[in-house]
């Protein structure tokens, strides 16, 4: 399994990975296409974000399969082709008719693509399985977001997509409205308040439960000093890391991963697994003949020659330190 | 003893931004000695210390000769080009295959090549799609960029090094210009002494060389305090009605909102917070207000400190209501750091992409698509920054990282825990040397051919983009980053859309080609550029194309901005998260229509304020014999004994009062970690303030400034705050009369 010249796994699994993984790389092309087609009409930034996300998500799923179809030597799919203009009208289409009719219309395409995942990852050995193994839990949660706002947003207490989570709604959603937290995409309750932000500022709102874990997840040096800010300062903090990729990522291993009722994969701190190694040769350097410094002749004006003449006199210099 | 030169080959120096022209002279296969170009208009022959002994790194025997891997017992052993690229390529493509794109990541640096960054650029961004790019510019000029594109909508210095001589007043905001930009200070001074003579105005909390040499006005604030100060600069300004009220109308928005913020900040309230007394707050805004011409440049003072993003805004907002910009003589010259730092930029080898386009407009990532033949869907990423990148190595996320041509091991902040991640993450170091802090990490060595070893280009801090030609063969089995990263996209099998290899090119030239494309239509235009007229001229500004074809000197002569939301780089960033609007809020909160924005902000105490346990403020800079983290300048003998070691400034009265005298050996300790090194006792710097040069790092020693810095950043900029930690400093013991200086 490599690049040209490296080694190479056995050639049927690498002819299966191709035929079982471009129609996927396919489907997610064409998803994302539909995703980019509808995100500037969004008028809500958290569903922005959330749309964001499922973009991200998808991109990192067809990179992650286009790698393994790549060392096998063949060409990856390269577009949603005729599939994604259809997504695209349709999402359109459903994003003039609402935010809860886009969702729903993206739901139908994601779960066909869980499906499609679910089909496959036992077909694939090795690392192979464990790549296609985290596409599919990507897609799950993907999958798992848009049902559970699709149930919020959906009114009765029976619709189907409330029924279809693996945890009850209000775990998922604190409140009645419409606030998406940028962190986790949903808007769990917690022990800190919400936070909001927005009239003269671009819009972004933490729920309670990001808010509790960002806050425990300052390091120690940082968490004293923050003993000094205001509460204002505090929170811009907050939300500062909260946006960030690492805590992104956290939220999505973590909490995305317990919210969908997949095994978390977050991966544990590496350990320091190398001492330093000095590889530079240990012979004395050769004394080096001490170089012309001086710029005589050059200096425009008396000011500058002094300067020029002091910085290559280091005691001047030196006594500026 | 000196060698006859045979050879003298055009060139520009690979130190600072300032990109002055060299020749290199060579005599059988080594060069032997660097002089200025005469006839190069940046600088006419000058040439600073380090410019003039730079070529001692090349023939130095710590040169990586030939790639190394890490055996099982942990010693890096010779390994040939096949072996270390094929390891690479392997753990690349397991790493894609079972983490994806977020598991892998480059950092690259501030001293390559166009050529090389947008070759790099290209594999990462259109070859397998990471966002974990970005370079050691995120420590030096990210903040240039970050209030470029917030104030005028996209990153592009607008002014030119003549300014300096056609204005009539010279502002350097935390610019220690005398030991960073050494040639430019000569430009300086000699201007001082001509025609305009300018007033210069020091912004510092140290006593510089800069101001010892040539300040007319030194304001001599505390430490994290920049934008109080220059709040009070603007309400003068305004409150005196030295501003251009037609200007602002026609082509500002949010002067109200300014006025309002800068109105809180009279001149007592400002000293009570800066420390700087209010005659000299008065007599600077005065210098400022009643000048006609003003350039005002910003460094690490500036970028480096609390507030970064919003301090460098308020200094373009300053210019602006001023209607100081787009003339001879008008600049807010947000510098960069390093030679090639605006290549990075412009390349998108940073957190950015090619060409200044915005990732959230799906038409600019649709332009690039179509230019590189790949999927549109896999582009429009979120950028990730340095500080990002390296708590994900930090906490396992990333499991390889590629490091280009910097030294992370000593020049992050809370470099002890920053060491821990790449002692565990699988680190590749491209470098020029093995005896780097990081290269001892590594898992993998690649040779890289360095400065007078490969031919490409740079485009210094006023945009002026000039070709570097090859002098010498590098040493070894030695090979141009651009070599390393065309073998590793073809080693990688990366295809466009129609099956051919992603990077067609085979030269710096072919891919020079490429990029002048790829930029034709764009705010950074190269496409009038071609290596035959680079030659012939020695240097062009951009835009160059065919409406100018000579270049362009300075930026925003209509002042027309590129703030419309179809031609913006970003859309607005919040200054105190760093959260970007949507497209869809961005057009919605005003319409700018090619006007400039007005952005102030309030002061806020820095993130790590000094206390009873931690009672001083340590600060961080640079000696102007030595660059970055000494990677080259150590090695050339002048400059390693004009500065061969770390110290700490103290104020005399904080010295006495701890006992401690000149060359006592001190311990300042912070939160993280601590710097032992003699105390340099005297007034140059505030009292409960001590300073730590940056350059030392060494692992087997207590010496990096970076040890004391938290993991804290600009909330916008991400670039790490190395100017400011809260620590408490005791003497060690006595120095007995011994000092090196």
């Amino acid at each position: 399994m490599a690049g040209r010249g490296g080694k190479r796994a056995e050639v049927r699994q690498e002819c299966l990975t191709h035929t079982l993984l471009n129609p996927l790389v396919h489907r997610e092309l064409a998803t994302i296409g539909a995703i980019d087609a509808v995100i500037p009409r969004e008028k809500n930034p958290g569903y922005v974000m959330v749309l964001r996300a499922a973009k991200a998500s998808k991109q990192a799923n067809v990179e992650q399969m286009s790698t393994m179809i790549r060392v096998a030597g063949v060409q990856p799919s390269e577009s949603g082709g005729a599939l994604e203009s259809m997504l695209q009208l349709q999402s359109s289409m459903a994003r003039r008719a609402g935010t809860l009719m886009m969702l729903r219309a993206m739901r139908l395409a994601e779960a066909e693509i869980v499906r499609e995942y679910s089909e496959i990852v036992d077909r694939l050995d090795g690392i192979f399985r464990t790549g296609i193994d985290k596409c599919w839990r990507r897609a799950i949660k993907r999958l798992t977001i848009l049902t559970a706002h699709i149930a919020k947003r959906g009114g009765r207490p029976d619709v189907e997509e409330r029924l279809a989570l693996p945890m009850p709604l209000n775990r998922y959603f604190a409140h009645d409205d419409d606030r998406v937290c940028f962190r986790c995409l949903f808007d769990r309750p917690g022990h800190h308040n919400p936070l909001e932000r927005g009239n003269d500022h671009p819009y972004v709102y933490l729920c309670s439960a990001c808010h509790d874990e960002v806050l425990a997840d300052f390091p120690p040096d940082i968490a004293e000093a923050s003993k000094h800010w205001s509460d204002h300062d505090l929170e811009m903090h907050v939300l500062e890391k909260a946006l960030g990729r690492p805590s992104k990522l956290k939220a999505e291993l973590l909490v995305l991963a317990k919210m969908s009722d997949v095994s978390p994969d977050m991966p544990p701190p590496p350990l320091p697994r190398k001492a330093a190694f000095d590889a530079a040769p240990k012979r004395r350097t050769t004394a080096e003949p001490r170089p012309r410094t001086e710029l005589g002749g050059i200096a425009d004006s008396p000011l500058e020659q002094a300067y020029t003449d002091a910085l290559f006199d280091y005691d001047t210099v030196r006594s500026n330190w | 003893m000196t060698r006859t030169v045979e050879t003298w080959t055009p060139s520009v120096c690979g130190f600072c931004s300032v990109g002055c022209g060299v020749e290199i002279g060579s005599s059988g296969g080594e060069i032997v000695a660097v002089r200025g170009r005469k006839s190069y208009p940046v600088n006419r022959g000058r040439l600073g210390p380090k410019g003039l002994n730079q070529f001692y790194a090349n023939r130095h025997p710590t040169r990586a000769l030939y790639p190394m891997i890490r055996n099982r017992s942990g010693k890096l052993v010779r390994a040939t080009w096949d072996e270390a690229m094929t390891a690479i390529a392997d753990k690349f493509n397991e790493t894609l295959i079972t983490e994806g794109p977020d598991g892998v990541a480059f950092y690259n640096s501030g001293q390559l090549l166009l050529e090389e960054y947008y070759t790099l650029a290209k594999i990462a961004r259109g070859g397998f799609g990471t966002t974990n790019i970005d370079a050691n510019t995120r420590l030096c000029t990210a903040t240039t960029a970050a209030s470029l594109m917030e104030s005028f909508g996209a990153d592009g210095p607008p002014g030119a090094f003549e300014d300096f001589e056609r204005t009539e007043c010279i502002v350097l905001v935390g610019h220690n210009a005398a030991e960073q930009s050494t040639v430019l200070w000569m430009r300086i001074l000699a201007a001082k002494n001509g025609k305009m003579k300018p007033k210069v105005i020091v912004i510092d909390p140290r006593r510089t060389f800069t101001v010892e040499t040539g300040a007319d006005l030194h304001l001599q604030l505390r430490p994290g305090t920049n934008i109080a100060l220059l709040n009070g600069i603007c309400n003068l300004l305004i409150r005196n009605n030295w501003i251009d009220q037609k200007f602002i109308r026609r082509h500002t928005v949010d002067f109200d909102q300014f006025r309002e913020t800068v109105s809180q900040y009279p001149p007592a309230l400002v000293e009570r917070i800066t420390g700087v007394p209010q005659a000299r707050l008065r007599q600077a805004a005065e210098w400022i207000g009643r000048s006609k011409t003003t350039v005002t440049t910003c460094l690490q003072g500036v970028y480096q400190s609390n507030q970064a993003t919003a301090t460098a805004c308020t200094v373009n907002s300053m210019h602006l209501i001023m209607g100081k910009i787009g003339k001879p003589g008008c600049a807010p010259f947000q510098f960069a750091g390093q030679p090639s730092s605006m290549n990075t930029r412009e390349c998108g080898a940073d957190g950015t992409y090619p060409a200044y386009r915005n990732w959230e407009d799906v038409d600019h990532m649709r332009d690039l698509a179509v230019r590189w033949n790949v999927p549109v869907e896999l582009l429009g990423k979120k950028p990730v920054s340095a500080p990002e990148i390296f708590e994900l190595v930090e906490k396992g996320f990333v499991k390889v990282l590629w490091v280009t041509g910097t030294n992370p091991a000593a020049s992050m902040t809370d470099r002890m825990q920053q060491i821990r991640g790449l002692a565990g993450v699988f680190l590749i170091v491209q470098d020029s040397f093995v005896d780097t802090e990081t290269a001892q990490f590594a898992d993998v060595i690649l040779p890289a051919a360095m400065w007078g070893e490969k031919t490409g280009c740079m485009t210094n801090a006023e945009r002026r983009c000039s070709l570097l030609m090859k002098a010498v063969e590098p040493p070894g089995e030695a090979r141009s980053d651009f070599d390393i990263f065309v073998d590793f996209a073809w080693r990688m099998n990366l295809r466009d859309k129609a099956g051919e290899p992603l990077i067609q090119y085979t030269d710096p030239e072919g891919a020079f080609n490429e990029w002048r494309e790829n930029s034709r239509g764009t705010i950074p235009d190269y496409s009038g550029m071609t290596y035959a007229k680079l030659v012939e001229r020695g240097g062009i500004q951009w835009p160059c194309n065919d409406d100018h074809p000579d270049g362009t000197t300075r930026l925003y002569e209509e002042a027309v901005f590129p703030t419309p939301w179809q031609i913006s780089e970003v859309y607005e960033k919040d200054l105190e998260t760093g959260h970007e609007h949507t497209q869809r809020e961005y057009r919605q909160k005003r319409s700018a229509r090619g006007r400039a924005i007005l952005i102030a902000a309030e002061f806020r105490e820095p993130a790590e304020p000094p206390d009873r346990e931690y009672p001083f403020t340590a600060i961080s800079g640079r000696q102007v014999y030595h660059w970055h983290t000494r990677t080259k300048t150590m090695k050339s003998p002048v400059l390693a004994s004009a500065a061969p070691g770390v110290f700490v400034s103290i104020n005399k009265a904080d010295a006495k009062r701890l006992g401690i005298n000149d060359g006592d050996i001190v311990r300042v300790t912070s939160r993280r970690a601590c710097v032992e090194a003699p105390a340099r006792v005297g007034n140059l710097v505030p009292r409960k303030t001590v300073f730590v040069p940056f350059h030392y790092g060494r692992l087997d020693r207590n010496e990096s400034a970076n040890n004391l810095m938290a993991k804290s950043h600009d909330a916008v900029s991400k670039q790490p705050v190395q100017k400011s930690a809260a620590v408490r400093v005791e003497k060690v013991r006595s120095a007995d009369g011994r000092t090196w200086w």
